[in-house]
């Protein structure tokens, strides 16, 4: 190559630079127009560059779906085990709403009979340990007062009475069992006829057996515990009359009765530890009121 | 024909880098398509071609993206004329040699733009330059593997041919 060849190379690649550089400087970002040339480019570019980003959008959105269908499981199994928790929190507030009920029921009953008995709160940890006996197992024993042949109530009514007592639990055979019969008394007339005993099926009523001919007893009478035979203190709530039939001699009459203790449903109960003195006469003051007004 | 060619890739290229490859973005760069061409094209034909490459297609990115018309042109058109310089000291069979050269030739063309930027009133700093120039360099070099066999071909029997 010559050096004349040589210079003029240079002093082209200068000239070029130079060019570029003064048109760089002279069409920086801030510019009010663009040439036509700028234009023209960009005018043709546009509708490439619009169907280039549809078919990246198209394949995006292809391929996201994937993506999203992933994420959109993990999303799905962890709502699934949100709900899961979420039901059983409800279960659970569900279930301290009902034990509340049923606390606040014992609790009023305990208020009302505060003068007459001394009570035991008891949760029941057990039922029924074999198809021949009705019992449940209460969390109280020697430990906390209880005895046997202690009388076992809710604020409905009558459960039953303590047949077994070990120091942290007591078993409670249910007036439902044949063998837990009750000395009761209908609550309207305060006559004292006859004995409560369960039916001995699996129907949850009991039967008020011997009860006279002539007693006064009807459908919707309410019995209570007479308090005779020295077990349950009398006045306690048993059950509803709900049939009442004559016996098979003839002589005799018994009746049905639906007990007002949900014993399906037995979560809670109170152990009567002690009744009081005065309770026992004013029930005599009673019994002798009456028997006076009637003669 | 090839330069027809030639600006067919450029532009093609342009469209990518604007569309697919804000897509591909990796470590905050994508890959400047143009100046693989202008490298590649620079190390088959010398610096005289190269350069005139670089000058064209940098030009037309820069109508392409309409500010500092020139800057783009400018900077392929040194880097074309650096890398063509080595065209005769390459054995251009030598897989290292595209490799090496898009490395290379990246850094240095980032370096130049940033030299050409402050001389047009572009304000770039420093950092920035640090940030873009390596990741673009290595993004640049993967297209190596990719292209280059089909450059070497065009460029030596096909359509690229002299």
């Amino acid at each position: 190559m010559t050096k004349y060849k040589v210079l003029r190379n240079v002093v082209l690649v200068l000239c070029i630079m130079g060019l570029m550089l003064g048109l760089a400087r002279y069409t920086g970002i801030e510019r009010t127009k663009l040439s036509p040339v700028e234009r023209i480019i960009k005018s043709m570019v546009a509708p490439l560059e619009s169907g280039a980003t549809g078919v990246i959008q198209k394949a995006k959105d292809f391929f996201g779906m994937f993506a999203e269908i992933k994420e959109l499981r993990k999303e799905n199994a962890l709502l699934k085990k949100k709900v899961s928790e979420l039901n059983q929190e409800i279960n659970h507030l569900k279930d301290y709403g009902l034990e509340n009920i049923r606390l606040r029921n014992l609790l009023e009953y305990k208020q009302v009979h505060a003068n007459n008995f001394k009570f035991l709160s008891a949760q029941v940890i057990a039922r029924d340990h074999s198809n021949w006996y009705s019992t449940i197992t209460i969390n109280r024993g020697t430990n906390d007062g209880v005895r046997k042949d202690m009388a076992v109530v809710t604020h409905q009514g009558l459960v039953g009475r303590i047949i077994n007592v070990t120091s942290r639990a007591s078993e409670v055979l249910l007036i439902l069992d044949q063998e837990g019969a009750v000395g009761g008394r209908v609550w309207e007339t305060r006559e004292t006829p006859g004995v409560v005993e369960g039916k001995g099926d699996t129907d949850d009523f009991l039967s008020m057996i011997h009860l006279p001919h002539d007693a006064q007893i009807e459908v919707g009478h309410t019995i209570v515990t007479s308090g005779l035979g020295g077990l349950f203190p009398p006045g306690i709530r048993i059950g509803k009359v709900i049939e009442i039939k004559e016996e098979a001699s003839g002589l005799m009459k018994q009746a049905t009765i639906e007990p007002f203790v949900n014993f399906s449903r037995l979560e809670e109960v109170l152990v009567i530890l002690e009744v009081s003195d005065t309770y026992n006469i004013q029930e005599e003051l009673r019994e002798q009121r009456e028997g006076a007004s009637e003669q | 024909m090839r330069y027809f060619v030639l600006a067919l890739l450029g532009f093609l290229s342009l469209i990518l880098e604007s569309t697919i490859f804000n897509e591909l973005i990796i470590a905050g760069v994508k890959p400047d398509l143009v100046l693989v061409i202008v490298i590649l094209f620079a190390l088959f034909n010398g610096p005289r071609q190269g350069a005139l490459v670089g000058l064209g297609l940098g030009l037309l990115e820069d109508i392409y993206l309409a500010k500092y018309i020139g800057l783009n042109a400018i900077s392929k058109f040194t880097i074309g004329l650096i890398v063509g310089f080595m065209e005769k000291r390459m054995y251009k069979d030598n897989f290292l040699v595209p490799v090496l050269g898009l490395f290379f030739g990246s850094l240095i063309y980032c370096a130049i733009y940033f030299i050409y930027s402050g001389m047009v009133g572009y304000p770039l700093s420093f950092g920035r330059l640090l940030k873009i120039a390596l990741p673009m360099a290595i993004y640049n070099t993967c297209f190596a593997p990719f292209i280059y066999g089909r450059f070497y071909k065009a460029s030596t029997k096909g359509i690229l041919k002299a």
